[in-house]
C-alpha cells in the first residue's frame, strides 16, 4: 500500500497486504503475535509453572525481559504464552481487580480452582473478540495437592498434571507426555490420577531441559525462564537462562 | 433539636439560613460509636469503639480496608459506611486498573465529599447519616481526613468522631505536636488512650469492642482486631500502673 | 475527512497517511534520554520537514512518536487535558511516569478494541526520585518497561546497537553519543528517516527538549563510492 507506512507495517507484521480494488473495511488486525511458551507441571504437593521472558513481534525481539508469569494468590499462578501482550495484560489487570473485590467480599483469597473458573468465565466474555491469550493456572488445591488448568483462547477449561501452551508447544508437549502421562507405554506406571510421580527437583530439571529445547528451534522462545515453584509456603521464584539469540 | 416546620427534606431552607436534615444526620454521626485517627511523620492509623446490641450478637465491624494505601474508621450509620466503602474501594480498583497506581488519598476524600453533597441538594435523597476517618499514606505521605454527611471535610493531625469523641478531641489537642516523631506502637497507646476517654463509666476496652488500622510507605493497610490488639490492651494497662514509665510521663502533661 | 453515505458501514482510519519514523530512548546515569528525527512523510514524500516528535507531558515526563502525526497530535491533546485536570486538584501531587504510560496503554488498548486505533509506537521517559523511567506502548496496547527501546525501523537496526552498548552507568555524554550514533544509523537505511533530529531528556531538573541539530553522515566509504561487487553502480 502506497502510503503504508514500511516501518509500521514491518513492526506489526500485519496490515500491509491489501491493496486490491474497492472499499477498504476493518482489514486491519487488532491483534499482534508477541509469541513464547508457558508450561506447568504439578506434584503431590507443589506445582511448578514456567514462561520465558523474551517478546518479539515478527523476527524482532523487543524485549528480553517481559514475563509471563502473574502471582494471582499464594497458591495459584497465571501463566500466559503464545499471546498478544496488550490482551494478556487486560487480563492480568482484570483478574487482579477481581482478586481484590472477592478478598473484600468474602473476607479470604479464593481458591485454585476459583481463581481457574474465573479465567475460564473471563475468557468466555471475550467469546466474540477473544483474548488472545493460551493460559495456563497452577497451583495448590484446597487438599494442597498440586493441580493446573489449561484453557483454550475462549476459555474451555480442564484440570491436567501437565500442561504447555504457546509457541513450543508442539515442541514440549510430546516430551511431558513421554516422560509424565506416559498413557501409551504399556510397560510403565502411570501416573497418580491428579498429579505426577516425580520429586520437585526432577520435575524443575524437566522444565529446564524443555526449555532449552524449545530455544533451540522456536524463535520466540528465549532469553529467560521464570520458573516459579508453588507449594504450602507460597510462590518461590526463579531465573534460569536461555540463549539470547 | 426539636422537630419544626422547615425540616422534611433538604431541599427547604429555615429562615435561619440552615438545612436541618443535614444536621439530623450529622447528629447520627455523633450517636455512633467513636472513632479516632491520628498520624505520625510515618504512619497513619485510625481505631474505633464496635458497638454489639445485645450480649448474644457479634459487634459490628468500623473499619474497612479500602486499598492496599488506605483504610477508614466510621461512625454513624453503619450501612451508609458500608455503602461508601464499597463505592471508595471501587474508585481505588478502578484507578488501579488504570494507573497502576495507588489513589492519592485526598483525591478520593473529595470525591466521597462530591458523592455526599449531592444527597444534601436533591429531592428524594437524604444525607448519608455516617461520618468517615480516612487514613491513608500516599505520595504527599501519611494523611487523615475527616468527611461529614454535609460534603465537608477536613484533613487532621488528629481527630476523634463519634458518641462522647470531645473528650477524645481533648485528649488528642493536648498531645498530637510529639505524634510526629513517634513509633507504631506509641501511636497505638495514643489511640486507644484516647478512645478510652470516650466510654461510659464503668466501660472498658477490650479485644472485642476495639479494632485499629494503620498504614505506612509503601505498605499494606493492617487491620488488628480481637486477640492482635491485647498487646496493645496490655501495654495501656501496664501504662497505668504505678510507677510505670508511660504514666509518670502522661502525669507531666 | 470525507463524506460518508450514511448508509455505508463506519470506516476508520486503519492504516496511517502522514508518519514519523524511528524513535529511540535509554536510560543513563541520572536520567533519561529519547530522540527522533523531524520529518513527516506522506507515503515516500516528506512532507513536513520541521516537525517536533517528542513533548512533555508533565513536569518530569516526556513522549516521543512513532507512527501517524494526527493519531499522535489526539494523544497530546488527550495528555494535556490529563495534565490541566491534575492542575486544577493542585493537592501537591502529580502523576508519575509509571502512571501515565499506564493510562496511554489504557487508551490506546481501547482504541484498538473499537478498531479504531491510534497508530503509534510511543516511548515515555522519566525521572523521579533518582529512579528514571522508560517504557512502551503501541497501537495495540502492548505495555512494556525496559533500559533501552527503540520503535519502527529503528528496532532493527537501532536496538541492536543498544544493546551491545547500552550499560546502567552511561553518563549523560554516553548516552547521546550512543543516541546520535544510532539515529545516524537510521539515518543511513531508512529512507523515510531524516538527519536533522531532536534529542530530550528527563533528569532530577525536568523535562528538556533540545532545539533539533543536523547529523553530519559520512558517505565517502570505499564501498559507496566503488559501487558494489555485482553492478558497480554505487548500490550495495
Amino acid at each position: 500500500m502506497e502510503t503504508m507506512s514500511r516501518d509500521v507495517a514491518a513492526m506489526s507484521g500485519y496490515g500491509a497486504s491489501s491493496a486490491a480494488a474497492g472499499p477498504t473495511m476493518h482489514q486491519w488486525s487488532p491483534y499482534v503475535m508477541n509469541s513464547g511458551t508457558v508450561m506447568a507441571i504439578c506434584g503431590k504437593d507443589f506445582a511448578v509453572i514456567a514462561g520465558d521472558t523474551r517478546m518479539s513481534v515478527g523476527y524482532q525481539i523487543q524485549s528480553r525481559n517481559v514475563g509471563k508469569l502473574l502471582k494471582v494468590t499464594d497458591k495459584a499462578v497465571l501463566g500466559t504464552g503464545g499471546h498478544c501482550q496488550a490482551d494478556t495484560l487486560n487480563l492480568q489487570k482484570l483478574l487482579r481487580a477481581r482478586m481484590v473485590q472477592y478478598e473484600h467480599q468474602n473476607g479470604k483469597t479464593p481458591k485454585t480452582s476459583a481463581v481457574a473458573q474465573l479465567v475460564s468465565q473471563m475468557l468466555y466474555g471475550r467469546r466474540f473478540f477473544p483474548l488472545l491469550t493460551k493460559n495456563i493456572v497452577a497451583g495448590l488445591d484446597e487438599d494442597g495437592v498440586g493441580c493446573v488448568y489449561t484453557f483454550d483462547v475462549v476459555g474451555c477449561l480442564e484440570r491436567v498434571r501437565v500442561a504447555c501452551d504457546g509457541s513450543a508447544e508442539e515442541l514440549i508437549q510430546p516430551v511431558l507426555d513421554n516422560l509424565l502421562e506416559r498413557q501409551h507405554q504399556q510397560d510403565k506406571p502411570k501416573p497418580p490420577p491428579l498429579h505426577v510421580d516425580l520429586s520437585r527437583e526432577d520435575v524443575v530439571n524437566i522444565v529446564k531441559d524443555a526449555f532449552t529445547s524449545a530455544g533451540e528451534r522456536d524463535i520466540t522462545t528465549g532469553d529467560h525462564v521464570d520458573i516459579w515453584v508453588i507449594d504450602a509456603s507460597g510462590v518461590h521464584q526463579e531465573k534460569f537462562d536461555l540463549k539470547y539469540d | 433539636m426539636f422537630r419544626n416546620q422547615y425540616d422534611t427534606d433538604c431541599i427547604t431552607w429555615s429562615p435561619a439560613g440552615r438545612i436541618h436534615q443535614i444536621e439530623y444526620a450529622m447528629e447520627a454521626v455523633k450517636q455512633g460509636s467513636a472513632a479516632v485517627g491520628l498520624r505520625s511523620k510515618t504512619h497513619a492509623l485510625v481505631a474505633s469503639i464496635k458497638k454489639s446490641s445485645n450480649e448474644l450478637s457479634s459487634y459490628q465491624k468500623k473499619i474497612f480496608k479500602i486499598d492496599e494505601h488506605m483504610g477508614i474508621a466510621i461512625a454513624g450509620l453503619v450501612p451508609d459506611g458500608r455503602v461508601l466503602a464499597k463505592y471508595m474501594r471501587s474508585e481505588c480498583l478502578n484507578y488501579r486498573f488504570v494507573y497502576d497506581g495507588p489513589l492519592q488519598v485526598g483525591r478520593l476524600v473529595a470525591q466521597v465529599a462530591d458523592k455526599s453533597q449531592l444527597g444534601t441538594q436533591r429531592a428524594g435523597h437524604r444525607p448519608y447519616g455516617v461520618g468517615l476517618l480516612v487514613a491513608g499514606y500516599d505520595q504527599t505521605g501519611p494523611h487523615i481526613f475527616q468527611t461529614c454527611p454535609s460534603g465537608n471535610f477536613w484533613e487532621y493531625h488528629a481527630f476523634a468522631i463519634g458518641s462522647r469523641s470531645q473528650a477524645a478531641r481533648t485528649y488528642l489537642e493536648r498531645r498530637f505536636e510529639a505524634f510526629e516523631e513517634l513509633p507504631l506502637d506509641e501511636l497505638v497507646m495514643h489511640a486507644l488512650l484516647s478512645l478510652r476517654e470516650t466510654l461510659a463509666a464503668g466501660a472498658e476496652l477490650t479485644t472485642s469492642n476495639v479494632a485499629l488500622g494503620y498504614v505506612t510507605a509503601g505498605g499494606t493497610f493492617t487491620v488488628l482486631e480481637d486477640e492482635a490488639v491485647q498487646p496493645y490492651l496490655d501495654m495501656i494497662g501496664q501504662a497505668d500502673a504505678p510507677g510505670a514509665p508511660g504514666a509518670a510521663a502522661q502525669m507531666e502533661e | 475527512m470525507f463524506a460518508q453515505p450514511a448508509d455505508d458501514p463506519r470506516k476508520n482510519t486503519l492504516r496511517p497517511m502522514v508518519t514519523g519514523t524511528s524513535a529511540i530512548g535509554i536510560k543513563y546515569k541520572g536520567g533519561v534520554m529519547v530522540a527522533t528525527d523531524t520529518i513527516a512523510c506522506y507515503g515516500n514524500w516528506i512532507r513536513y520537514k520541521d516537525v517536533q516528535r517528542i513533548h512533555a507531558v508533565s513536569k518530569d515526563t516526556l513522549i516521543a512518536m512513532n507512527g501517524e502525526m494526527s493519531d499522535y497530535q489526539k494523544v497530546l491533546q488527550i495528555l494535556e487535558q490529563k495534565r490541566l485536570a491534575e492542575y486544577c486538584v493542585d493537592d501537591g501531587s502529580t502523576q508519575t511516569s509509571a502512571e501515565l504510560h499506564s493510562y496511554l496503554t489504557r487508551v490506546m488498548y481501547q482504541k484498538r478494541c473499537k478498531f479504531d486505533p491510534l497508530w503509534n509506537m510511543l516511548l515515555v521517559g522519566g525521572f523521579r526520585n533518582g529512579e528514571a523511567y522508560l517504557g512502551y506502548t503501541d497501537l495495540y496496547g502492548t505495555h512494556f518497561e525496559d533500559n533501552f527501546l527503540a520503535t519502527g525501523l529503528g528496532m532493527y537496526m537501532a536496538l541492536p546497537l543498544m544493546r551491545n552498548q547500552w550499560t546502567p552507568e552511561m553518563s549523560e555524554a554516553d548516552a547521546r553519543a550512543l543516541l546520535q550514533m544510532a539515529l545516524k544509523i537510521c539515518y543511513y537505511r531508512d529512507t523515510r528517516a531524516s538527519n536533522k533530529v531532536q534529542i530530550a531528556r528527563v533528569d532530577a531538573s525536568g523535562v528538556h527538549i533540545d532545539e533539533p541539530i543536523t547529523l553530519q553522515g559520512e558517505w565517502n566509504h570505499a564501498r559507496f563510492v566503488e559501487g558494489g561487487a555485482k553492478s558497480g553502480d554505487g548500490g550495495w
